[in-house]
């Protein structure tokens, strides 16, 4: 039985430009699909057009045949759709209406006008099916974004929909919630027969091919690729549109040339090769958090007796779950809040002795959301906004916001509406006017988040840049595989305290801890410690191997 | 930590009321409070709000936040019941006590008339802000979407409510991100001329504005797959279950409001 049929879709916004062109498949009952592509390359729209908002809540121009449970959307629009498909989006704080678990999974069947009885009945389904089970009288705020993007999910699955629709929905969530979200996805899929199409732009790929049947490639709003996960992300097309391949794809295939079992390949790879020694860090320290406690208004203790350094010229990844005190320990570290106990020393001198205008100037802080900081009318006046606030001469404001836009690629953008900017172009944009005061230790608050894959490495290679300037760069993020692969240092904190900290290779081998804490390495480091489980020998050696053979080929 | 306008679950007597007696209530409570003019009575439907409001363990701290704008309103009732320098304006009282003359300030003459009328239309003002406060904070969403489509509310209407409910605390909250975000870049609001002050607030204002906006699409888009939309021509086919303290609740505001209407309306007691 076909859920989703499509022939020859065509969506332009404007009349003249294609958005999405001459689509064309169809979904059968109980595949997962995978919709990989970039930012702007059509996902959300094709979403869109799947779940009847487009062209009846959001205005678009169709040609073609779409039909969603043998329902022509264009005819029936999202309202003829409810109880067949249900949609997903990202920030789960948004989906949810209510203050209880329960009655936010309540409110779609009691609008659909149900009786109380069925109301009961599908609640209880849900929460069941999701897992929530015993959260049912929590107010979602206070759970976990795992948690919360279930809730979500349980509100959508409690219309009992055919088909869900999914648009990044693990994007802004911790590993753990990624996890969750997944493992239930899974659940919904296989258990419940529901057919899931999930959106996805490169950073999660690696967790999400895992419960995928099929993966679907868009270009530009174009189909470049369509068939089983293996197949297509082993192609090569995957990394010439800027993604990575995911870890155990690429060292299966690598693995089926060399025509070796994996232990043997392993072995030799040990035997040949000299492991990489550790470098030992020795920048002078700028800034220094010691026994640092923070309590919110509310009584909740963020932070339980916090110590850390900050190096110069260093990039330093804080990782931990959601709620786990990463943000105020920031918040903290910038001077924004004032710990009740403890201090932070910068220079050696208590934060909160210099006054605004110098603090900004030592160390600073990036918001996850650019729309936070962002309202200038061009990128350039928005980058010369601090200056201009500290009354710095027109003629010196000109040339470091020059010097500024080159470091951070948007030269090109200079005079164009911050309003019309991509997501890739804001999050440099707001760096940028956070960075021409040149601060010692620039804190980024998840300077990766909704971006694609391509525009991360890009974001992350311009910050570690800025360390070869001897700037310290903070980075807080929950994309392990970026972490390990810029930072110097890393620190995870959990319940409020820090549990480890070192270099990434040495934070990211303690799997068993990492794993207490539902961490998930990225997954060179997993599969390491399997075979160091199985062959016997040191993870940290199992994982140099393991590099060189995906590198090199063993 | 709940914000202002914002239902927290507890375990309060005016949580456990059923929304539908909380309306006959409160709806009783407003039509005596237009009504009533007498200081005292007036006094004791305070007294009343004050209590429901402690009871319901409304937060104090909202009374706090709508203090800038209760006090505005405050003024707005000292300015027109100063003016009411005609004892004839008060009907029911007597002629000798309405027209008295409290003081006098150049051309304005204050008459205890107006005094009254003051303290009334003050103790009304804080009374409906206390009764409101605790309606929204002992009412899930859920319950308010049942309670209005009880009373046949169109459901457009009860779609703009739940989004402006959803909204505002969400909203306060990224008035503050926005605002720690620009005073990080050097931001702040020093100017005393208002006009300089309004232009040095577009830092906060065009964000705010740009995520509001935002937001409101999404939440639009999320309550329509949700299933806002999807009822209008379906019936309301649950039925409310009421308690015995319900029933109660519903009993005495009904004969509260309508005795007290009764002796306003035939005896013009409570009125000045």
């Amino acid at each position: 039985m076909k859920i989703v049929e499509v022939e020859n879709l065509r969506l332009s916004y404007d009349g003249v430009r294609r958005v999405l062109d001459n689509i064309s498949f169809e979904v059968s009952k109980g595949e997962f699909i995978v919709i990989l592509g970039k930012l702007g390359s059509g996902k959300t729209s094709l979403l869109r057009v799947l779940s009847g908002l487009i062209p009846h809540v959001y205005y678009g121009n169709i040609e073609g045949k779409v039909n969603v449970c043998g329902k022509n959307i264009v005819e029936v629009g999202a309202e003829g759709l409810v109880g067949c498909v249900g949609l997903v989006i990202d920030d789960p704080s948004k989906q949810i209406f209510n203050l209880t678990v329960e009655d936010d999974v309540a409110f779609g069947p009691l609008n659909m006008g149900l009786n109380e009885e069925e109301v009961l009945e599908r609640t209880r389904t849900a929460i069941k099916a999701l897992g929530l089970t015993g959260l049912e009288k929590r107010n979602p705020k206070e759970l976990s974004g795992g948690q919360q993007q279930r809730v979500a999910l349980a509100g959508v699955f409690a219309l009992r929909p055919k088909l869900l629709l999914l648009d990044e929905p693990i994007s802004m969530l911790d590993p753990l919630g990624k996890t969750e979200v997944l493992k239930s996805l899974r659940k919904l899929n296989r258990d419940y027969g529901v057919s899931c199409i999930i959106s996805e732009s490169g950073n999660d790929l690696e967790e999400v091919v895992e419960i995928a049947s099929r993966v679907i490639v868009l270009d530009k709003g174009k189909i470049v690729a369509d068939g089983e996960p293996e197949e297509i992300l082993s192609k090569n097309i995957v990394e010439k549109l800027g993604f990575e391949k995911p870890f155990r794809i690429k060292l299966f295939s690598k693995i089926r040339r060399m025509n070796m079992g994996l232990e043997d390949i392993v072995k030799s790879a040990i035997i040949n090769r000299r492991e990489s020694g550790n470098v030992t860090y020795n920048g002078e320290e700028i800034l220094n958090v010691k026994n640092v406690k923070y309590a919110y208004p509310n009584g909740v203790l963020a932070l339980k007796d916090i110590s850390l350094s900050v190096y110069k010229g260093e990039m330093l990844g804080i990782i931990g779950q959601n709620g786990s005190g990463k943000t105020t320990l920031a918040l903290v570290m910038a001077g924004v809040l004032e710990p009740q106990s403890g201090e932070v020393r910068v220079y050696g001198r208590n934060i909160r002795e210099y006054s605004l205008k110098e603090r900004i100037r030592l160390v600073n802080y990036v918001f996850q959301n650019p729309d936070n900081q962002l309202f200038s009318e061009t990128v350039e006046e928005e980058v010369a906004f601090a200056l201009k606030m500290l009354r710095y001469p027109p003629k010196v404001i000109s040339q470091k916001v020059t010097e500024v836009l080159r470091i951070f690629g948007l030269e090109k953008y200079r005079k164009m509406p911050v309003s019309e900017l991509t997501k890739d172009v804001k999050a440099l944009t707001s760096l940028a006017s956070i960075y021409i005061l040149e601060p010692k230790v620039l804190i980024v608050d998840e300077p990766t988040n909704g971006l694609d894959y391509s525009s991360s490495l890009k974001i992350m290679s311009i910050l570690k840049e800025l360390t070869l300037k001897d700037k310290s760069v903070v980075i807080i993020s929950h994309n392990m595989k970026l972490i390990h692969r810029f930072c110097d240092r890393v620190v995870v904190i959990h319940n409020g305290q820090v549990l480890l900290q070192g270099k990434p290779n040495e934070v990211f081998k303690k799997i068993s801890v990492l794993r207490r804490i539902s961490i998930k390495p990225p997954p060179i480091f997993e599969v390491a410690y399997e075979l160091s489980e199985k062959l016997g020998i040191d993870s940290e050696r199992a994982r140099v191997a393991l590099e060189l053979i995906v590198r090199e080929g063993g | 930590m709940p914000m202002i306008f914002e239902y927290e679950p507890r375990n309060t007597f005016l949580h456990k009321l059923n929304p539908i007696a909380k309306v006959i209530m409160l709806l009783s409570i407003f039509i005596v409070l237009t009504v009533y003019w007498d200081p005292r009575f007036v006094l004791t439907i305070t007294l009343i709000s004050t209590v429901l409001y402690t009871v319901s363990k409304t937060p104090p701290k909202w009374l706090l936040i709508v203090l800038p704008v209760t006090v505005i309103r405050f003024i707005e009732s000292l300015i027109l019941g100063i003016s009411q320098a005609q004892g004839a304006y008060f009907h029911y009282l007597p002629p000798e006590v309405a027209s008295k003359v409290i003081a006098k300030i150049g051309p304005i003459t204050i008459i205890y008339g107006g005094i009254l009328w003051t303290i009334s239309d003050i103790l009304k003002i804080v009374s409906t802000i206390m009764l409101t406060f605790s309606f929204i904070y002992t009412t899930s969403l859920n319950d308010i979407v049942k309670m209005l489509s009880f009373f046949r509310v169109p459901r457009k209407l009860i779609y703009v409510f739940v989004v402006a409910l959803k909204l505002v605390p969400d909203i306060l909250r990224e008035i503050n991100t926005t605002m720690i975000a620009q005073r990080l870049r050097g931001w702040e609001l020093s100017s005393k001329n208002p006009i300089k002050l309004v232009k040095q607030a577009i830092p906060l204002a065009y964000p705010f504005l740009r995520k509001t906006i935002g937001y409101v699409d999404t939440l639009t888009v999320m309550a329509y797959v949700r299933g806002f939309g999807a009822s209008g021509k379906m019936e309301l086919k649950w039925k409310p279950k009421f308690n015995i303290s319900d029933y109660i609740v519903i009993a005495t505001s009904f004969i509260g409001a309508t005795i007290s209407l009764y002796y306003a309306l035939e005896y013009g007691i409570g009125l000045i």
